[in-house]
Parts: C-alpha cells; structure tokens; sequence
C-alpha cells in the first residue's frame, strides 16, 4: 500500500474521491487529511505554515500526480479508521462542508500547536497573529473555532501550555 | 592542487542544458511565486494570490493566464459558501515542472559546493 491509497481510502469515505480537480475539493481536502492527522489517522503527510496556513506539499504531489504503481493500488478503511473519520465528522460537524470554516480551524489548531515556538503562547497572541495572517475571518468566527478547539480533549495539552 | 581535488565535471553542462528546457514562462520571480504557492497548497483563490504577492489585478490576471496557456495551472470558476470564486489549481504538467526546475537548480549549486 502507498500514501497514496492509504489517502483516497480516507476521502472515499468521506465522498471526496471522485472529485479531485475542482478548486473546492483541493482546498478541502489539504484541511481534512490535516485534521485527520490529529485525530490519530496513520497518514504520513508532513504538514507546515506556508504563507498563509498549513498545507502539505507532499499530498499536492503525492495525490495530484500520483504514479502507476499509486494507481494500481487501492484499499479499504479498517474499522478503527472508520471510527477515526466518524470522530472527526462528529467533531467538525456542519464545518466539514465549509471550506472557510475548515481552514479556520485547522489554521487555529496548526497555531495553537506550533505558535509558542514562534512566541505566540497566548490566546490573546494567537488570535492577533491569526487575525494578520487571515484578515478575511472576524474575531467572533475566530472565538467561536476556538471554543470549538477547547471542548475537545485532543488540544488540551496543547492549551493548558499557553499562557493567560 | 592534487588530482583528488580537481574534477572533470561534465555534469554542469548537461544540467544548464536540461534547465533551458525548462518552460521559460516559469522564469520570472512573480511566476515562480505562484507556482510555489500552488505547489504547496494545491489550490488557491485570486484574491489570495494578489493579497499574497501583492501585485494589481491586472498583472496577476497577466501572470496567471500565462502560466495556464502552458497548461501549469488551471483555472475554476466555482460556488464557494455563497458566492462563486475564482480559483487556481496547479496541474500535473506543473507539479513537474517546479520539481524539475528546482532540482535542477540544486544540482547546479551543488556543483559550486565542490
């Protein structure tokens, strides 16, 4: 099995896999593997913040010009990975189908997780520094992901880190 | 200088060789930009890219349709929440070319290295 079918076993189950060339798909699909990701799916995709949010060059090339042997090779979910995605689905609920929604969050999650490296180690950094970098999201979209974020257990190491 | 030292590196003739194939629409540092963008995100929107380079609609719209009349990059035209946006996308031809040029470049300052 490759990256690549262990990533469009994950997106047939989420009805992505037959759509990859549109814009829409592509932006979402770069969150929902992301998100995926923290919610402990095997996906061996580096992310980092490029410009304006976390993104995964690796998918792009992996999943946008996949070679043959990619395209011979195909599997499904286990039941654990299922269990995975329903996880993620009930955690993102109606955002799953808002790409805008979606890259709040998980732009706020990338933050929250990798900030206090930079010195963004308070809410009050994180949502400024957010603010900068995606002026077109208000600070009451942002306040509602956050709340969101902090009623999940997955981040709380992650937030009881920061300062405030 | 000893024979271990020198090299007879016809390496660096062939890579300058490989690089002028390479699309020259590529070669320009706002193009380069953008493709860099699309490379590592898969997808991004007009009003992204300009706020990102800064560049006027014009000159972007400029950029952008030459590196799509190279089949680069592809242009959408899609709903997004309420409204339709126009969208880019980087295609396969233009996954390869980024690799390819960057490689390239590698290749050649790893030949300064020596």
């Amino acid at each position: 099995m490759t990256k690549y079918s262990d990533a469009m076993a994950f997106l047939r189950a989420l009805g992505l896999a037959d759509d990859l060339n549109s814009f829409t798909s592509r932006k979402r699909i770069q969150k929902l593997i992301y998100m995926l990701k923290q919610f402990r799916a095997d996906l061996k995709f580096g992310y980092a913040w490029y410009v304006h949010g976390p993104y995964s060059p690796e998918l792009t090339r992996t999943l946008f010009n996949p070679s043959n042997v990619d395209l011979a090779s195909k599997r499904d979910l286990t039941k654990t990975e299922l269990q995975i995605v329903n996880r993620m689905r009930n955690f993102l609920a109606e955002s799953l189908y808002s790409v805008d929604s979606l890259e709040l969050i998980v732009s706020l999650i990338y933050v929250i997780k990798h900030g206090p490296e930079e010195g963004y180690n308070t809410k009050q950094k994180i949502i400024e520094y957010l603010q900068s970098q995606k002026p077109q999201f208000s600070a009451e979209e942002i306040e509602v992901a956050w709340h969101k974020i902090e009623k999940s257990e997955i981040w709380k190491n992650f937030l009881t880190k920061l300062r405030g | 200088m000893s024979v271990a030292e020198e090299l007879f590196d016809l390496k660096t003739k062939h890579l300058l060789k490989e690089l002028l194939q390479q699309p020259s629409v590529l070669f320009n540092p706002h193009r380069i930009a953008i493709m860099v963008e699309l490379y590592c995100a898969s997808a991004i929107d007009f009003p992204q890219l300009k706020y990102d380079l800064g560049l006027t609609d014009g000159a972007l719209a400029t950029h952008l349709k030459a590196l799509a009349n190279e089949g680069l990059i592809e242009s959408k035209r899609e709903p997004v929440e309420s409204r339709v946006r126009t969208g880019y996308v980087i295609t396969k031809k233009g996954i390869s070319a980024v690799e390819q040029m960057f490689k390239i470049l590698c290749e050649i300052r790893g030949g300064f290295q020596r």
